[in-house]
């Protein structure tokens, strides 16, 4: 959607838009939604040099249709699968976090998600070596967590220093702030970030539902085209960056008493794929976590895994996972 | 810059004009005069000004740069080392705190009426004014009370204690001269009052509190003591309360963030009947627990008072006992540290052997 | 102060026509939309409409004070219940500014102990009362003047022979009878004026539960929180009226019998078991919610069939204690709590304290026994 502008085109003067904008053509959708021979009538204005207009605009600004053929070899080039660190939540989002994708972490308060986003975080910038974009919405990054996590891994000071480098913290607390920090991004940060010298393949956002939940209801319709908007540049983000986006939601009980994502049916088609984290009831390990894979266009649903937030990287004995599986499992 | 005109923070009918009249990109906008924009798109011209003046960075420079600035986790390690704790008094809690209150961020504190939120609230109230030399902060304290339960005797009983034993720890010359102003009659008067009836009121002091920080900017704690009552009873419509507790909470969490100040809120405990089963639970909803960033539970076990960690970015959970006394909010006397609860409060936690 | 018109907050007119167009026009309206629905409603930029939300928040936000403005005026924080040892544990007796209830088995001494209060309010100051008058709402018709000068002859003999002063505290106490839920709350809506018009110092509602209980079957699915409610905006009011007089508010409230595990009954001596331990769980009406409004929760209960006892169950300044009175002519006058450490207990969750409640009677009809109400 480009402004019709003197020179974006060879033979648009100033003349020309001043008598476009009386029929109120503004935008290049506008003016070749119209008819050329219509056009010339009412504005007076050439009909030759309104077609070459025409045909150098729709040149510049039209997309063209790309095969599926050439969609599979870019994605099969671009996309990359980064492991979150704990082969569990990995065996659930089919070997990790797929960059171009939006995955969603859900679940009530104190049942880990802000947990898991350091986990992966932490194992992104020190196994990985990538580095980490963390938008911070509710006060709950804590660097020394970062920091005793990174210790667990590694016993060198140095290595833990340079992981902390590579994890980047932006605290934004209502949408408009929220919103400029992901077009900065867009536009100019993540350029920057990949120039000095590392590579940037995650972003994450803890939590959406913090900034969006006072959105949404009431007398407020453009709650909703804020909440679009938050979404679209994520997808963004993610698809033109090549990057893996980590969302945390909280959850809302519908109708049947089960839990679901919160910030309504909209939000819910924005993630591709959506982990519901849960508490273990009576569990002899307070840390214990289920991860229930509730929406995913890779795997079969309702597969849940179970995880220690507290040994991250250690597989869960599978006795009891499997056990789960074969139980009918939880809605 | 590259904002889109829909994401700008202006005045819908504005935004709607701007986008009809073919405006997407901010930097479109950006080298427009006041009275052009206001004939392409049909605004006034005070608007046009306050469009391009937006544009140009002059309004919310903390915003912008919160946006547009980044820290590393490097750095945000050094800054919390600069912010410490608020100490409670009782060592079993500081510890499960990871050093007491902490400061930049919102704890909630729930519980049963009785349990003792008010008691723990006005300890931190006194113990946030003990000077650095001793380890404390050495800030004033702001006291939201929305349920009248402050009474003043409790503070002056909590802050000579508090002055007793920094006497009692008092070696070098500098604490003894900190020591020399430390007055209960100086921690009172460093202690502010709010009393709020209902919950305009308290939405209108929070407005006004970046104002009212910058007039006191040695302010290191805010108490709101309870903000469940306000909400509980008046609302019904159950969505707006949701928008305008949640709209609360960020507001208390960027305060806490960019002060440098700690938040902490009582909340109370509600009946919810799930299966038959009576439980307590804390009040105001589900989404309610999502705002504050630690939450800690204090509850009745028979005759004991327990605290546990429940929520916590750093800390682990955890179950302590206390016990409240004339001097204040204390340790509960020669009973075994509980080991970590699953913090399924309805349950008796159970009794592991300390290894 | 919420519903303070726009107009007179400084908002610009235009700003105020835009805004009543929407039907926003006092403060209550404009701090309950958030920040974004505001921009909509009056067409303002996101800093303008912080603008304006802080506009109108100086005008009804409350005034801060220190705490040591309060501490200056300590002598005006409490009223004495001329029962010394209670007003020891209580730091000089009832909190002005906060509620107080008084809840317990009927038949205990609930009411006398209002009546009590009431004499005292309209005492002078040189003896220990407020030199004001009384607001006593009647919700159960248990109130008998024929009783408050009964016993104020017999508290204070000398004070009251003068007859005259007999009907000068008499006239003092304004007794308003209400019967619904809907009646109690009108009633305390109005109460202002009163308030100031009789010079009031003492606001008594006796009782709380009995309408509410009344009107409100719990097992009903929806009534719970509508009683909830209703007692929460009961509160509210109440406390609004004990602040800004600074005044305190005496509630009564009855008790229920509670379904679960018994905790713990306060023993004078920690060593005596109850005999009666499955005499049923009874505690404190009107659920958790009521618990959490009240500010200082006394139990009255029985220890036999004369003695009763009082318990501290929640108070902000007071540690658990119990102490042991009767009822007599003069009103409520303690006894046996002579020793301070053993009115000390341990004690529980204030909506959970198991209160006694008298299970048996001794016929002696031989005798004249004292009136038990």
């Amino acid at each position: 959607m480009v402004i019709l502008r003197e020179g974006i085109c060879p033979g648009i003067n100033e003349d020309f838009i001043k008598a476009l904008q009386s029929e109120d053509i503004r935008t290049v959708e506008d003016f070749v939604s119209f008819n050329p021979e219509e056009l010339a009538q009412k504005c007076s204005l050439s009909y030759k040099a309104l077609v070459a207009v025409r045909r150098v605009l729709l040149a510049q600004c039209t997309a063209f249709p790309v095969s599926a053929a050439d969609l599979y070899e870019e994605l099969l080039s671009s996309t990359a699968i980064l492991s979150t660190g704990s082969p569990s939540l990995d065996k659930l989002l089919d070997s990790g976090l797929y960059t171009g994708e939006i995955t969603e972490l859900i679940g009530s308060p104190g049942s880990g998600k802000t947990q898991v986003c350091f986990s992966v975080a932490v194992n992104m910038s020190h196994q990985l070596k990538q580095t980490v974009f963390y938008i911070d919405t509710r006060g709950g990054v804590c660097a020394n967590r970062l920091l005793q996590m990174l210790q667990t891994s590694t016993p060198d000071m140095e290595e833990q220093m340079e992981a902390l480098k590579k994890i980047k913290v932006f605290r934004v607390f209502d949408v408009f702030s929220l919103l400029a920090c992901l077009q900065n991004l867009r536009s100019n940060g993540l350029q920057k970030a990949s120039v000095g010298g590392g590579s940037v393949k995650a972003l994450m956002v803890d939590s959406v539902s913090a900034v969006l939940s006072s959105m949404l209801g009431g007398k407020q319709n453009e709650g909703m085209s804020l909440m679009m908007q938050v979404a679209g540049e994520m997808k963004m983000i993610a698809k033109d960056f090549n990057i893996a986006v980590l969302v945390t939601n909280h959850v809302t009980k519908d109708g049947n008493g089960h839990l679901k994502a919160g910030l309504g049916q909209s939000w819910s088609h924005v993630p591709r794929t959506r982990v519901l984290l849960q508490r273990v009831e009576n569990a002899e390990t307070p840390s214990l976590r289920t991860a229930t894979l509730t929406k995913s266009s890779r795997q079969a649903c309702r597969l849940v895994e179970e995880f220690d937030l507290c040994h991250w990287s250690e597989e869960r004995s599978t006795s009891i996972s499997a056990k789960r599986k074969l139980e009918s499992s939880k809605p | 810059m590259h904002r889109t005109v829909p994401s700008l923070p202006l005045a819908p009918s504005v935004k709607v004009k701007l986008i009809n009249a073919g405006f997407q990109v901010a930097s479109d906008l950006i080298d427009m005069r006041p009275l052009q924009l206001c004939k392409e798109a049909g605004i006034s011209q005070e608007e046009a000004v306050e469009v391009l003046q937006m544009l140009r960075d002059d309004a919310q420079p903390h915003q912008q740069r919160a946006a547009t600035e980044s820290l590393t986790a490097l750095d945000l390690l050094h800054h919390e080392q600069t912010l410490g704790s608020i100490v409670t008094f009782c060592s079993g809690l500081d510890n499960a705190l990871g050093g007491g209150v902490p400061v930049g961020k919102t704890t909630e504190i729930c519980g049963a009426p009785g349990v003792g939120k008010t008691q723990l609230c006005i300890q931190l109230a006194v113990d946030v004014q003990i000077p650095v030399c001793f380890g404390g902060l050495g800030g004033k304290a702001l006291y939201v009370d929305t349920e009248g339960s402050f009474l003043v005797q409790r503070v002056s009983d909590m802050a000579e204690a508090a002055v007793q034993h920094c006497t009692l720890l008092a070696e070098d010359t500098e604490q003894k001269q900190a020591l020399e102003e430390l007055t209960v009659e100086k921690i009172l008067s460093n202690l502010f009052l709010v009393r709020c009836h209902d919950y305009v009121e308290l939405l209108a002091e929070v407005y006004l509190l970046p104002d009212f920080l910058s007039e006191h900017p040695e302010v290191r704690l805010i108490v709101i003591d309870s903000i469940a009552f306000p909400f509980r009873h008046d609302f019904e419509d159950l969505s707006q309360r949701t928008r305008l507790l949640n709209g609360l909470a960020q507001q208390l969490i960027q305060l806490a963030t960019q002060h440098s100040l700690a938040v902490v809120l009582t909340n109370q405990m509600t009946t919810r009947v799930s299966n038959g089963q009576s439980k307590l639970v804390p009040a105001l909803g589900e989404s309610w627990g999502h705002a504050a960033t630690q939450r800690l539970i204090l509850h009745w076990e028979g005759l004991r008072r327990l605290a546990s960690l429940y929520k916590s970015p750093s800390q682990m959970e955890a179950t302590i006992q206390y016990q409240i006394t004339v001097q204040g909010f204390r340790d509960a006397p020669d009973e075994p540290r509980l080991a970590s609860s699953s913090g399924n409060y309805s349950k008796r936690p159970r009794m592991e052997d300390l290894s | 102060m919420a519903s303070k018109k726009l107009r007179r907050t400084g908002v610009s007119t235009d700003l105020c026509e835009r805004l009543k167009r929407h039907q926003v026009e006092t403060c209550q309206d404009v701090l309950s939309a958030t920040p974004v629905e505001l921009m909509r409603l009056a067409g303002l930029s996101y800093s303008a409409a912080l603008e304006l939300l802080r506009l109108v928040s100086k005008a009804c936000s409350p005034a801060v004070r220190t705490a040591l403005d309060l501490w200056r005026k300590k002598g005006e924080l409490c009223f004495s219940t001329s029962l010394p040892v209670l007003d020891r544990l209580l730091q000089g007796g009832l909190p002005r500014g906060a509620l107080t209830e008084v809840t317990g088995p009927s038949g205990c001494g609930k009411t006398q102990f209002c009546i009590m209060l009431s004499i005292l309010a309209t005492l002078p100051k040189s003896m220990g009362g407020l030199d004001s008058g009384v607001i006593y709402i009647d919700t159960e018709s248990a109130f008998s003047a024929e009783r408050l000068i009964e016993m104020a002859q017999a508290r204070f003999p000398e004070f009251f022979s003068v007859k005259e002063r007999l009907l000068e505290m008499a006239s003092r106490v304004h007794l308003f009878r209400e019967l619904t839920c809907q009646d109690v709350l009108h009633r305390l809506g109005r109460l202002e004026e009163d308030i100031i018009a009789c010079r009031v110092g003492l606001l008594i509602l006796d009782s709380v539960a009995s309408v509410v209980r009344k009107e409100f079957d719990t097992s009903l699915p929806g009534n719970l929180t509508h009683r909830s409610n209703l007692l929460g905006q009961e509160a509210a009011v109440l406390k609004y009226l004990s602040q800004e007089f600074c005044i305190p508010v005496v509630l009564t409230n009855q008790i229920t019998t509670h379904v679960g595990e018994k905790v713990h009954c306060p023993q004078r001596n920690p060593a005596d078991v109850s005999t009666e331990e499955d005499s049923g769980f009874v505690t404190a009406a009107l659920g958790n919610t009521w618990s959490h409004c009240v500010n200082t929760r006394l139990i009255v209960q029985y220890e036999d069939t004369e003695r009763r006892q009082i318990i501290i169950a929640k108070s902000p300044v007071a540690p658990f204690a119990v102490l042991s009175y009767t009822v007599q002519r003069e009103g409520i006058r303690l006894e046996g709590n002579e020793n301070p450490e053993s009115t000390l207990i341990h004690g529980t969750d204030p909506g959970l304290q198991p209160i006694r409640v008298r299970t048996g009677f001794i016929y002696n009809l031989s005798q004249s026994t004292p009136s038990s109400c």
